[in-house]
């Protein structure tokens, strides 16, 4: 017996999996036929591998949900518009800064027009995924929430409380990814229909109101950050709910 | 406040990017991945997502040619491994020792390892598998479901082959381990410390 138990273990995957060479294959061959302990563990780990093989059709039929699918569409489509980050980075940056003054204006407006409504597209998109796996406690503390979305996410945002007036409430906080980066999702259901308050940091845009996929999601500006309220179409009065946010944000 | 329509035709007729499209094409490999790395249908789809955000925002990285496949999973493997470590939850090294020790079962060779297996449902692997602690876990997913080979998956974990095959190796016993201990109460009807027999001699190899 050339090989010991320990160098034996070491070789069991690759002999498991019949990627071993000839010498190697042999030293093992020696070792299990003498050896019960490690002829047991090869047996047991073929034996698992074996099952995962025969089961393989199965482990690989789930696929990803079409929600998914959509998003990662828009991402594609978002991150297409920004191919000039990489070369930014080459440029030497006092030269950066006369491309970004000069064309400040023309990114602004860029960035204000067709972007708007990808941003609000998107977080429709998440709006709907997210509320739909969104475990409802029966209301939670917006204190908690802002804690919350601190330590785990370092976003340090005003969550708006529920409000019995407004018929609102607070059910939980995400963090949300769109191609424009990570943005802190603050969950509430209106009468039970869902609502969601977007937070998009270090991004100011100008307001507007967005009609996409059955749904309307308001923008408001403020202090660099932008905040998108979403909601399905016909859910109460947005207006009303947007003032009660951006109170409630101040 | 204006209501802003679609006006972009660019934007809704846009050409498919051949890169774009051939990493779309790992969307149902990689959220796959991510179900059973995160145990969590909506952590999935985040973690896949943000593979993708970074994998279209360092596309001029990847070298045309290569593994484009193994190179988001790369991305994958690594988002999840610093989203749990910023999380500061469980660390993601464990002691493999201890979990053996605590899962060992009794040697064990009077019934035919496979025929046993054989009778096992596709729902008790998923299970088995999500109960493996997470080393063990993505290097059995990586190379018995997705088949990267050792090199490749190396990368992906950033450890070396020699590590890779070991991860492998007792992620597979566990797995048999648990299987074993599922079925063997569901058959027998005894917890799996009664059932040891006397061993039989080893499998032929």
């Amino acid at each position: 017996m050339t090989l010991s138990c320990e160098q034996v273990r070491a070789l069991l995957a690759p002999w498991v999996d019949g990627d071993i060479g000839a010498a190697d294959r042999a030293g093992m061959a020696a070792h299990l036929g003498l050896c019960p302990p490690c002829a047991r563990r090869a047996a047991s780990e073929r034996a698992a591998r074996h099952v995962l093989q025969r089961t393989r059709p199965a482990l690989l039929a789930d696929t990803a949900p079409d929600t998914l699918r959509a998003r990662l569409r828009a991402d594609a489509q978002a991150s297409r518009r920004q191919p000039a980050v990489l070369t930014w980075r080459r440029l030497p940056i006092a030269v950066a800064a006369t491309l970004v003054l000069a064309f400040s204006g023309l990114t602004l407006h860029v960035a204000t027009g067709r972007s708007t409504t990808l941003l609000a597209a998107q977080l429709v998109a998440d709006h709907v995924k997210c509320h739909l796996t969104q475990r409802d406690h029966g209301g939670v503390n917006a204190g908690e929430v802002q804690h919350q979305l601190a330590e785990a996410y370092g976003f340090h945002a005003r969550v708006p409380e529920s409000s019995p007036t407004e018929r609102l409430r607070l059910v939980g906080a995400r963090r949300c990814l769109t191609g424009e980066g990570t943005n802190a999702h603050i969950l509430y259901r209106l009468d039970d229909r869902p609502v969601s308050l977007y937070v998009v940091p270090n991004e100011a845009r100008t307001n507007a109101t967005v009609n996409v996929l059955g749904r309307e999601a308001v923008l408001w500006s403020r202090d660099n950050d932008t905040y998108v309220l979403v909601a399905d179409k016909g859910t109460a009065d947005l207006g009303r709910l947007a003032r009660y946010m951006q109170h409630a944000t101040e | 406040m204006a209501v802003l329509p679609f006006r972009s035709r660019r934007s809704a007729v846009a050409t498919p990017d051949p890169f774009e499209e051939e990493a779309l094409a790992q969307t149902d490999a990689l959220y796959r991945a991510a179900l059973r790395l995160t145990r969590n249908p909506a952590e999935a789809e985040d973690l896949v997502q943000e593979t993708y955000l970074k994998a279209f925002r360092s596309s001029g990285r990847f070298e045309r040619g290569t593994n484009l496949r193994a190179w988001l999973f790369t991305i994958l493997m690594n988002t999840h491994r610093n989203s749990r470590r910023d999380a500061a939850r469980n660390p993601i090294e464990v002691d493999s020792e201890v979990v053996e020790q605590a899962q060992a079962l009794p040697g064990r060779a009077a019934t035919p390892e496979d025929l046993l297996l054989d009778a096992t449902l596709d729902v008790d692997i998923k299970a088995a598998l999500d109960a493996l602690p997470d080393t063990f876990r993505s290097a059995v997913w990586l190379r018995d479901v997705e088949e990267f080979s050792y090199a490749e998956i190396a990368g992906m974990l950033d450890v070396p082959i020699g590590t890779v095959m070991s991860r492998i190796s007792r992620g597979r016993k566990l797995l048999y381990e648990q299987l074993v201990a599922t079925r063997g109460d569901e058959v027998q009807g005894t917890p799996p410390g009664r059932r040891d027999r006397a061993a039989v001699a080893g499998p032929d190899v």
